[in-house]
């Protein structure tokens, strides 16, 4: 398996250790993104208000703030990894200047792709992948906006789903 | 056949090399001399395709490219091999990407030189780096071997050692290009002598014309170059202060 991932990386390259620096960028992005539920906790809580006999009742009229709103910079981590899997196509190319210059046999291999393959294919595949966390991460906290928050005060839901897409 | 024609090299606008015109049939051994910043590296880099350039290069009529690149190996002193790797890795790498490769002559070189196999490229000496890189470009079985400085940093006897393999694995077809300083040592085996002066080719000779003058590589060098034959003792003498 090791040896298979190797084939995308540049020859010799400390893999792992990148391996790990991504994953832990996920780690703390997916937890950063859990403001969204603190966020969301305390607005729902603004729905209610309590009665004198100590009963939690909703405030007529009150409208749960969209989606957007309360997402604010969830996601901020992930916008991280392009600029982190940027710098890593960078470090890629350069790895091959290291201690010998082993980019010039990259480039006069047959083969054009081989050299692009292993500098360009994990840093792609972490832009891909944050997309993707970002895109599931936002459809369960959707799920969440939508099933937990008290229907009478939902903003009008179509609206919320347009700008909840466009924004 | 390698054909160069109008080959010209700028850095940045500085020119590198102007007006480069070989040719370069199978089966030669050809000297590349000239003096530091003459453009020998940047000539086999251009041939390489590793930098651009204005002009045509061509192998076997088609420009270089991907399809035949694989006809042309290099060694340099810079080397480009991967130093976290060993030799079995590197042996594993060439397999895969050059169809032409020799297994066989690389066993058999990296048993004659006698350099580890399973140690890491960077954990070898400068000399022994330097066999290593040799090694890989004799052994990807190309027609075209460019070498630049190979031997910078081997000492005389792993030199002559060298000399002697490269001589007696070559096959006919197998074109050696070898930029060196080392002129004494490489003139007993080369077929031609190309000099590069002033950007471009100053002289394009065969050896054999050139004993037929009766003159040895070195001083058909320094009398291409017209090196002054008095300059170290006028310059000591300007240095000492020595009254004429």
């Amino acid at each position: 398996m090791k040896y298979d991932l190797d084939r995308y990386a540049p020859m010799g390259f400390p893999l792992m250790q990148e391996l790990k620096i991504f994953a832990w960028f996920f780690g703390i992005s997916i937890l950063y993104s859990f403001g969204f539920l603190l966020r969301y906790l305390d607005a729902r809580e603004e729905l209610f208000e309590f009665t004198l006999a100590g009963k939690k009742v909703l405030i007529a009229g009150a409208i749960m703030p969209e989606m957007s709103s309360l997402i604010g910079n969830a996601f901020y981590g992930f916008f991280l990894i392009p600029l982190l899997a940027i710098a890593g196509i960078i470090y890629h190319h350069l790895f091959h200047k290291q201690g010998s210059k082993s980019i010039y046999l990259m480039k006069r291999l047959p083969n054009p792709w081989e050299f692009p393959k292993r500098c360009l294919t994990f840093p792609l595949l972490a832009i891909f992948l944050s997309i993707i966390a970002v895109l599931i991460l936002y459809l369960l906290y959707y799920c969440i906006y939508l099933c937990f928050t008290p229907k009478a005060c939902l903003p009008t839901a179509s609206l919320t789903i347009l700008r909840s897409v466009l924004l | 056949m390698i054909e160069i024609k109008n080959l010209t090299k700028t850095y940045r606008g500085k020119p590198a090399l102007h007006n480069v015109n070989l040719s370069i049939p199978r089966g030669q051994i050809i000297g590349l001399f000239g003096e530091n910043g003459a453009g020998k590296t940047t000539l086999l880099k251009c041939i390489l395709n590793l930098l651009h350039f204005e002009g045509n290069i061509t192998l076997d009529g088609e420009p270089i490219s991907h399809k035949n690149i694989a006809k042309i190996s290099f060694a340099t002193s810079e080397h480009s091999f991967f130093p976290n790797l060993n030799a079995l890795h590197h042996k594993e790498f060439y397999q895969e990407h050059f169809p032409g490769f020799s297994e066989k002559r690389f066993n058999g070189l990296m048993d004659f030189f006698n350099l580890p196999k399973h140690r890491p490229l960077k954990a070898f000496s400068t000399g022994q780096k330097n066999q290593f890189e040799v090694i890989l470009a004799l052994s990807q079985g190309a027609d075209y071997i460019l070498m630049d400085e190979p031997f910078s940093g081997n000492d005389l006897f792993n030199r002559e050692d060298f000399y002697k393999v490269l001589l007696g694995i070559l096959e006919p077809n197998e074109t050696i290009i070898l930029s060196t300083h080392l002129i004494d040592e490489v003139s007993g085996f080369l077929d031609r002598v190309i000099l590069l002066k002033d950007l471009t080719v100053l002289t394009d000779v065969s050896v054999m014309d050139m004993e037929e003058q009766g003159k040895t590589l070195t001083e058909f060098v320094k009398e291409s170059y017209h090196y002054q034959k008095d300059r170290v003792s006028l310059a000591l003498d300007s240095i000492s202060g020595k009254e004429e």
